[in-house]
């Protein structure tokens, strides 16, 4: 059968397979280094306080962005508050903390103590009950074992 | 002053996937259907201005320079501007300030976005696909790595201190917004959803995020469509009825740093909002507008938006659904097309439709879904993932 304009066109789209077109990254954390050692090498938290302005970032961030100060590190306990939260079943994909914890767990806004701003970040509940993590919940980070400097390195549980 | 109508539109009809066109015949045909309703030719075009939010997702960076010259447009100036989902509202606000300082007359709008071909091989899912290539749209080192997704951290961050705070939305009145933009959608044939659901079937949907549920949320689709923007002298030789931007402007203002005074806003859609209405010569919105074009990324943000557009006060949101006011027959109409939820949604384009569907309500051109015109006055805002870039542009006919 001769191939015809029409013909040629009422084929279905041919589709390419890309399967190694994954951009890596050897991914400098540049003026966060301090904070990331610190949670790689000793399971500690440190904050970001501007030398100017006093106020405690966190967050951190390398510079102040009020007073475009360079900040300086100081230590926090790793112990918060939540003050806003959501119970989450949809595990989506490539989350660091979901590799090691389970859904449910809690995604939270956390007021940790001496910062003057909120992190968000996943709590692990101790019951799969919805209500056991509130606004109000005192929550401490856990470090786990396999570290490599990023914030999904830790979670979060209610203070007992 | 000079001023900027929109004098022609091109919209294709919502679709999970569109693998009949790659992105720049998808672009092509929206930019061809706008000069068409403008009925005017491609040579009039001297300016051209895209809307392109993701390259990873076309798997092809820079993606502008290649639609130019897909589009025919060798040797005219083009400018492509991204803001995460809001950028078409970002892209529209560029377009008009190129037009009123006099460097453009009459310049071709094109917003435009695939994700359909995203793939995971693994799991031979589409949508999973979509979630790992799309991931980088986040912030990488501060959310990314215990972030759950887009409607999760929009609940946290935005929704639920919102209702601590005011008790308002409760879960049923999320669910009947989501039913009304279910029910909008179903009379546009362009929509992606065309069903027919209860509210007990958007709260029974499974929970993405407490207590945003997958049918609170707004849907992934390949998109694009186009507007032509003219100067006011060109407009008036064009048609005899041009919808003007009477009023536009964005605000950048970062949820995720989130302090006392601004969780449970969307601050940025309030700035914007109030610079866009100063333009405008706004003052009481919910008596001046005919209807408005929200973010439904999850209905949660549609209800705040009613608040930050200033139609009500503040938790005041789920009454107005209650009340049948963001109805279609209703006061001031929300999504009347649909919205992101049933109609359609990628980023980069779901704000230009909905800019569309203002252009054709005012126009009185909806058919089946044209709403009451009063005012002759219509409002589009719209966000990012992380409600940081927020845009609002207000639209208006002749009077």
């Amino acid at each position: 059968m001769a191939t015809t304009n029409e013909t040629l066109k009422k084929e279905p789209p041919l589709e390419l397979e890309y399967r190694d077109w994954k951009p890596q990254y050897l991914y400098s954390l540049g003026e966060l280094s301090p904070f990331f050692r610190e949670i790689k090498n000793n399971r500690k938290l440190l904050a970001s306080k501007c030398p100017q302005c006093k106020k405690v970032w966190m967050p951190p961030r390398g510079d102040c962005p009020d007073c475009y100060e360079e900040v300086e590190w100081i230590p926090i306990s790793g112990e918060g508050t939540v003050v806003a939260c959501s119970y989450v079943y949809f595990k989506g994909h490539g989350v660091e903390v979901l590799g090691y914890i389970d859904v449910p767990y809690v995604y939270a806004l956390i007021h940790l103590d001496g910062a003057d701003t909120y992190m968000s970040h996943g709590i692990k509940p101790k019951s799969q009950k919805m209500g056991e993590i509130v606004t109000g919940t005192r929550v401490k980070a856990i470090f786990r074992e396999n570290r490599r400097g990023t914030i999904g390195d830790f979670y979060f549980v209610p203070i007992a | 002053m000079r001023k900027v109508a929109v004098v022609g539109i091109g919209t294709v009809p919502w679709q999970m996937r569109n693998a009949e066109k790659t992105f720049r015949a998808l672009g092509l045909q929206v930019a061809k259907r706008a000069l068409e309703d403008a009925k005017i030719s491609k040579k009039d075009i001297d300016n051209v201005v895209y809307s392109i939010y993701c390259e990873s997702m076309i798997r092809q960076q820079i993606p502008s320079t290649l639609m130019q010259d897909y589009l025919g447009f060798q040797g005219l100036p083009s400018l492509r501007v991204e803001a995460g989902a809001a950028g078409e509202g970002y892209a529209l606000g560029a377009a008009y300030a190129q037009i009123i300082s006099g460097m453009s007359d009459i310049t071709l709008y094109v917003a435009l976005q695939k994700g359909g071909d995203f793939y995971d091989f693994e799991t031979r899912s589409r949508g999973d696909g979509f979630q790992n290539g799309m991931f980088i749209s986040m912030d990488t080192t501060w959310l990314q790595p215990v972030m759950p997704s887009v409607p999760g951290f929009l609940s946290t961050f935005c929704l639920v201190p919102h209702m601590e705070k005011y008790g308002s939305p409760t879960p049923q009145q999320l669910a009947k917004a989501a039913v009304k933009n279910y029910n909008n959608a179903y009379t546009n044939p362009e929509a992606q959803l065309h069903q027919k659901v209860k509210v007990d079937d958007i709260l029974n949907s499974r929970i993405i995020s407490w207590p945003t549920t997958t049918r609170m949320s707004c849907l992934y689709s390949d998109g694009a469509c186009a507007m032509i923007l003219a100067s006011e002298d060109k407009a008036r030789e064009i048609t005899d009825k041009p919808v003007w931007i009477s009023g536009t402007a964005t605000s950048t203002y970062m949820t995720s740093r989130a302090e006392p005074g601004n969780i449970g806003r969307m601050m940025g859609t309030y700035l914007a909002a109030q610079r866009a209405y100063k333009m405008a010569g706004i003052k009481k919105p919910i008596d001046e507008l005919d209807l408005i074009q929200v973010h439904d990324l999850i209905t949660g943000t549609e209800i705040m938006a009613y608040e930050e557009l200033g139609l009500c006060e503040l938790g005041e949101g789920g009454r107005l659904v209650d009340e049948g006011v963001v109805e279609r027959d209703g006061k001031v109409p929300a999504n009347v097309d649909g919205g992101r939820i049933a109609c359609g949604h990628v980023g980069g384009v779901s704000g230009a439709y909905g800019a569309c569907e203002i252009v054709r309500q005012l126009k009185e051109q909806a058919g089946d879904r044209q709403i009451r015109v009063r005012n002759g006055r219509g409002v589009m805002q719209c966000i990012d993932g992380h409600a940081a870039s927020n845009s609002v542009t207000v639209f208006e006919r002749d009077r």
